[in-house]
């Protein structure tokens, strides 16, 4: 069943554009703005760089889950989920997956842009930098779609999601921010283990949490 | 021979509060197999709110209910297979065509042979032209239409229908009625919200009437 619904997910992206077009546009304009504020050639600058990627992440990554389940409520859309025989936790890991792949197809696009304009060298070790920025998207994921689903029947989803999503996303952007310097200064994995734990047991305590819970959060 | 489930539907002392307003008071009833049922009452007097529940949609406060043998209200998803609802939304996906909306809906009901019927229906029921169009594009009548291509093809036993009539053209309450007839006689339930009281009382074996939160028969 998670397979139709992904598929309607992507349809529907494709179709709309609502929630990458919006997260790419952001992100880009964030860029250009830190891009004309700072030298991006000063040394000083350099240090601040995986700070500044991650904010841009986060913020343009929040946009996604406020459009998260906006097609489910044109039209009440989402009874049609919720009639259907299929266990309620799929349809949270449909919808998980989907953002997951947006958020990673906008950092494709973003992160290229980001490293040439404010001149941030990417790490040495590609492969690690990669599945680090996977894991990191997953548990971002995991967070924003449980965060979602409990505000997005609310008349004040747009105020309410932000103000949960943030403060549950910091343990993970804090820990983005400590793996990304300690991967450009090309330390060993065990100087930031700790930060990879973190991310880690939150992707999964999320997905879990998300899964078990949605039957309850979907209901009205 | 014997019917297995002659009530298709048992519900018992179910209730409902929001914000410790009482909708649905203590409520019992059971449907016979093959009976189309109407349900009246006033604007707000739970009757969709009670149809919510049944489908899944809502939990109740309290309150047991059996479908074809099966818990309602249960954290189980198998007993939703008996049921359709059609509430007084479209309830489709606006950026999906009409074939694929219908198409996602029989997939998720495991419904995959009737797939390949979509375009048959879609000509019966005067959608060919619409059915690969966006769902923005549909009127609300045809949409409603749409809805009928829903019920036709996927396997339920009880349908719980939310002012079907509403936005439908002279032929398509003619079409409806028509499947109305037939479903009953093919041993499906039909529990239907209307307002139009001689509509109900020509076609309905049993009409319940919700009132101050509580559920009055009348044979």
């Amino acid at each position: 069943m998670i397979k139709y619904l992904i598929q309607k997910e992507i349809i529907i992206e494709y179709r709309s554009k609502e929630s990458i077009i919006s997260m790419i546009t952001f992100s880009m304009c964030l860029i250009l703005v830190i891009a004309f504020l700072i030298d991006p050639l000063s040394s000083e600058f350099q240090k601040f760089l995986p700070g500044l990627y991650w904010l841009v992440y986060l913020f343009s990554s929040a946009l996604g889950f406020l459009r998260l389940y906006s097609s489910e409520k044109d039209n009440q859309a989402y009874n049609l989920l919720l009639i259907s025989p299929i266990d309620r936790g799929d349809i949270f890991l449909s919808k998980m997956i989907s953002i997951w792949i947006f958020i990673t197809f906008t950092q494709m696009i973003t992160l290229p842009v980001f490293s040439i304009i404010l001149n941030f060298n990417m790490p040495n070790n590609y492969v690690y930098f990669i599945l680090f920025l996977l894991m990191t998207n997953w548990s971002v994921s995991a967070i924003g779609t449980t965060i979602s689903a409990i505000g997005f029947r609310t008349k004040m989803s747009e105020v309410l999601i932000p103000m949960l999503l943030y403060p549950l996303l910091s343990p993970i952007i804090i820990s983005a921010v400590q793996i990304t310097e300690n991967m450009l200064k090309g330390y060993d994995y065990v100087n930031y283990s700790l930060w990879i734990m973190i991310i880690f047991t939150c992707a999964i305590f999320f997905t879990l949490t998300g899964y078990l819970t949605f039957d309850t959060l979907a209901e009205e | 021979m014997k019917n297995k489930f002659p009530y298709i539907l048992e519900v018992n002392s179910l209730n409902k509060k929001f914000n410790n307003k009482t909708i649905i008071s203590n409520i019992s009833f059971r449907l016979k197999t093959g009976q189309i049922i109407g349900l009246t009452g006033k604007n707000g007097s739970g009757k969709t709110t009670l149809f919510k529940m049944i489908s899944g949609i809502m939990h109740p406060t309290s309150g047991k209910g059996k479908i074809k043998g099966k818990q309602l209200f249960s954290s189980s998803f198998e007993y939703r297979k008996h049921l359709i609802y059609w509430s007084h939304y479209p309830q489709f996906y606006s950026s999906l065509t009409g074939y694929e909306n219908i198409k996602l809906f029989l997939n998720l009901r495991s419904d995959f042979d009737k797939v390949r019927l979509i375009n048959n229906y879609a000509t019966m029921y005067e959608l060919k032209n619409q059915i690969f169009k966006q769902i923005n594009k549909y009127s609300f009548g045809q949409m409603q239409r749409l809805k009928l291509i829903q019920l036709s093809l996927s396997n339920w036993d009880l349908a719980l229908l939310d002012e079907p009539h509403s936005g439908i053209d002279i032929d398509g309450k003619k079409i409806l009625d028509k499947n109305f007839d037939e479903w009953s006689k093919m041993g499906k339930t039909i529990f239907i919200i209307s307002h139009n009281k001689k509509w109900l009382e020509k076609n309905c074996d049993t009409i319940f009437k919700l009132e101050n939160s509580e559920l009055y028969q009348n044979d």
